[in-house]
């Protein structure tokens, strides 16, 4: 167990007419090395999970503990290390970069937190070639960059700190499907090879369901159901939270429908022979 | 009888024409620079509206006819409602109040906005992007460049955007959607792929996707569907392709 929730309630604006409960009485448990993934809408408050989490945001009652750390609306100490040991990827760039070149903005954490490294040297371009980017792209301007460059750097800019809890809102959000193949390739690297602790936060269940280990989906600041990648094959259940099931998975529901007898595979060149061999 | 609404015509072998009524979804590296061009945020030779140029001197007049829909520009409302940020557009257009009032609750009903007298500030991201497509449709752009947003929609919203763009397509209006999302392609009539300041393919939706092999060297699957559709079709389960997961499985079983 690394993250623990004890009946977190996180409201925004509180005290004021627009005051908002994005986390209603949330209790539930993290494990370690596992990638788990919070699927949910836009209401659900998935995306307010991360912040909570890495505290940057305290919550309203309840209590996170996080490694060594406890947030419980009280100031926390040395919140800094925790920062840096739980990285956030936001979706939005804009809360994720503000230097002017890919360079200023991975050195800026090192710099700015006192990062102890050996070699700084080594570690920025390091943090660029996980996420598939050449040495080339330190010297450019953030602002010339496309999106899913923008998207790989502010994950680097995260992976620089070496976190033991990876967060990533939307991690597809603006990458190319090569570029979601190498993702999922690095993310179980991450997971297996260096024991990190993966968390994603998406409406993307095809990303997902051949990733993930455990599922929770969110309606309304609420678990209403968590699992396996099995919870994704149920696609009722998905429907039923405004959210799409696998592409994958549609299909082979609706092949079950007329008997078709499929099993659930995330892999297409499987499902395509079980079809041939069950249509004859 | 052929002819061009609107042309752009890069230096460096990018030219494309597009037609009304017409969806293209472009996918590739050169968007971000595509779109900064539409936008005409550097001084350009590069685009004609039906073959009159546009220059520094005249760009207003491409500025009046393009709409703008991105995640950028989510969070910049310029009402203190929903009610007056979807006027905006139709205020500045000097429209007179009987039919602002009318056209604006029009289009609440047809994106499903609820609350208009609510501020925008107070939406959730699906709902904020839903608020966005409507307060530039309201005033019938001829031509709207979506850039990287429809992924972000709840299931809800975007069968609703959908269903509305569908509408505003039909009665003439030119859809230009730059997208990484592959399974966006269904959506669109063509395709435009670049690649290392070219553009490599472009044409009709389908016969785009059929260049398996030239879209895997690009680093591109195809839509889920067709990918299907295209083995099943080389296990001879089914003669032509179908779009469609019921018809597809009638088809087979």
């Amino acid at each position: 167990m690394v993250i623990k929730f004890d009946n977190v309630t996180y409201k925004e604006n509180i005290m004021t007419p627009l005051e908002k409960t994005y986390i209603k009485n949330l209790s539930l448990i993290i494990n370690e090395n596992k990638i788990t993934s919070f699927i949910g809408d836009s209401e659900s408050g998935i995306y307010k999970l991360g912040d909570l989490i890495n505290a940057s945001s305290y919550v309203t009652s309840g209590k996170i503990k996080v490694l060594n750390y406890i947030n419980d609306g009280r100031t926390i100490k040395k919140v800094n290390i925790l920062r840096m040991n739980v990285g956030l990827v936001k979706l939005n760039k804009d809360e994720m970069l503000f230097n002017k070149t890919v360079k200023d903005e991975l050195e800026f954490g090192i710099k700015y937190f006192k990062y102890k490294t050996e070699k700084k040297s080594v570690r920025v371009p390091d943090a660029l070639k996980l996420v598939g980017l050449t040495s080339d792209y330190l010297e450019k301007n953030i602002k010339d960059l496309t999106l899913s460059e923008i998207r790989k750097v502010s994950l680097a800019s995260v992976l620089i700190f070496n976190p033991s809890i990876i967060i990533i809102e939307e991690p597809t959000y603006g990458l190319q499907n090569k570029d979601r193949e190498d993702l999922k390739k690095l993310l179980t690297m991450l997971k297996t090879k260096y024991n990190k602790t993966i968390i994603l936060l998406t409406k993307d269940t095809d990303f997902i369901y051949g990733l993930t280990d455990e599922v929770f989906i969110m309606n309304k600041g609420s678990i209403v159901s968590h699992g396996g990648k099995e919870l994704l094959e149920n696609e009722d259940l998905i429907n039923t939270y405004n959210l799409k099931a696998p592409e994958i998975i549609r299909f082979i529901n609706y092949a079950n429908k007329k008997n078709a007898n499929l099993t659930y595979t995330s892999n297409i060149l499987d499902l395509i022979k079980e079809v041939y061999r069950n249509a004859f | 009888m052929n002819f061009n609404y609107l042309d752009y015509v890069e230096t460096t072998d990018l030219s494309f024409g597009v037609k009304e009524k017409m969806w293209i979804t472009f996918l590739g590296d050169k968007n971000k620079d595509i779109v900064d061009n539409l936008l005409f945020k550097k001084e350009n030779n590069f685009i004609t509206i039906n073959y009159s140029k546009i220059t520094n001197k005249n760009k207003d007049k491409l500025r009046k006819l393009i709409g703008y829909v991105s995640f950028s520009m989510l969070d910049i409302f310029l009402g203190e409602r929903i009610s007056d940020e979807l006027a905006y557009n139709l205020e500045s257009l000097g429209t007179n109040k009987k039919e602002m009032k009318e056209k604006v609750e029009e289009i609440a009903n047809s994106y499903k906005i609820k609350n208009i007298d609510k501020s925008p500030t107070e939406l959730n991201l699906s709902e904020k992007i839903k608020l966005s497509f409507a307060r530039i449709l309201i005033s019938n752009p001829k031509v709207l460049v979506i850039d990287d947003i429809i992924k972000l929609l709840d299931k809800s919203d975007l069968k609703i955007v959908l269903k509305n763009l569908k509408n505003y397509t039909e009665k003439g209006g030119i859809i230009l959607n730059f997208t990484t999302e592959i399974e966006e392609t269904v959506l669109g009539d063509e395709i435009i792929i670049t690649d290392k300041e070219k553009i490599i393919l472009s044409g009709k939706t389908i016969s785009v996707l059929n260049e398996e092999k030239l879209m895997k060297r690009l680093g591109y699957n195809l839509p889920f569907i067709v990918l299907l559709n295209k083995y099943l079709k080389d296990y001879e389960l089914i003669e032509n392709y179908i779009l469609d997961y019921e018809r597809l499985v009638d088809a087979i079983w």
